[in-house]
């Protein structure tokens, strides 16, 4: 969407903290945190997207939990999400 | 009828983005007037985070097939690939590039150290100061100082969009001398502070990118 380049608007110390908590991980370059954390909000408006149309295609205005775990059901690219709904 | 997995809650609860910027996030891509029900927007926000996890996970063993301790931005680009979300590599090869554009422009200019956290409100001494650059480096001075930047941005989201506006002509004088229309600078350059001509392209391209997602 429309921001700057090169900046997030997550807070990249929680972005930070999230990273952390992967033992597999001995250090992140704060350019990785960044791109980590700009897709992280590309991902959120993807969901939400994709939540929103399947809103639409039962004539609501507004996203319900329901769209959100029926995207998540559906689309393969949201496979690893599938524990966090109990699908 | 608990939507949230019960087991994972806590943990997730600790790692949440903050509800304020993913509710944003969430509305520039929803039409005016559509609403988003507060399960909907705590699904969506414990995603994010499982997204930023999965993501670096897939870093971390790209990295270490490449024999590296550090997750670069290219692990992190080629994690994507692997995950299955290619279609975000091009607008973070974007951000990536300003990004470090921006570093050496810092780096160039005065080099300002912003402080610690726990002392970001109360100033220190110059000496401390020094102190601290050299103990933290600059790895971890650019990362304050792109929080702070994210900070601002949170609070003074819709400002900035009208700021940049005003600043846009003044900022590519060339490029509006060039163009006839100064309409056409504004569509494409608008959201651009750095007001590099570079970055404009970028921002185009990125706007391709995502036009397509939204109308599908």
């Amino acid at each position: 969407m429309e921001r700057p380049l090169g900046k997030t608007v997550l807070p990249l110390s929680r972005v930070k903290k999230i990273i952390k908590q992967d033992e597999d991980i001995h250090s992140c370059s704060n350019a990785s945190a960044l791109l980590v954390s700009v897709a992280t909000e590309m991902f959120i408006q993807k969901l939400a997207d994709q939540s929103f149309q399947l809103a639409k295609l039962q004539k609501r205005k507004g996203i319900q939990y329901r769209d959100v775990a029926d995207v998540v059901r559906k689309d393969d690219q949201f496979e690893f999400l599938s524990d966090l709904f109990s699908l | 009828m608990n939507p949230t997995n019960v087991g994972e809650h806590t943990e997730l609860d600790d790692l949440a983005l903050p509800r304020s910027i993913v509710m944003r996030l969430i509305k520039q891509v929803l039409p005016q007037k559509s609403t988003a029900q507060k399960e909907a927007v705590k699904a969506i926000t414990n995603s994010a985070t499982l997204f930023a996890s999965y993501l670096t996970s897939a870093a971390g063993e790209i990295s270490s097939t490449r024999n590296r301790k550090i997750v670069m931005p290219q692990d992190v680009l080629s994690a994507l690939q692997e995950i299955e979300y290619p279609e975000f590599t091009s607008q973070l090869e974007a951000h990536l590039r300003a990004y470090e554009a921006a570093l050496k422009d810092k780096k160039l200019k005065i080099p300002q150290v912003d402080e610690d956290k726990s002392t970001k409100k109360s100033r220190m001494e110059p000496q401390e100061k020094l102190e601290q650059e050299t103990s933290y480096g600059m790895e971890e001075k650019d990362e304050l100082e792109q929080e702070d930047v994210a900070e601002e941005l949170a609070q003074e989201d819709i400002l900035s969009e009208r700021e940049d506006v005003d600043i846009e002509p003044t900022e590519n004088p060339v490029e509006a001398g060039y163009i006839d229309t100064i309409h056409l600078t504004d569509a494409t350059g608008n959201p651009i502070d750095e007001g590099s001509s570079d970055s404009d392209v970028h921002e185009s391209e990125a706007e391709l990118h995502e036009s397509p997602n939204n109308s599908s």
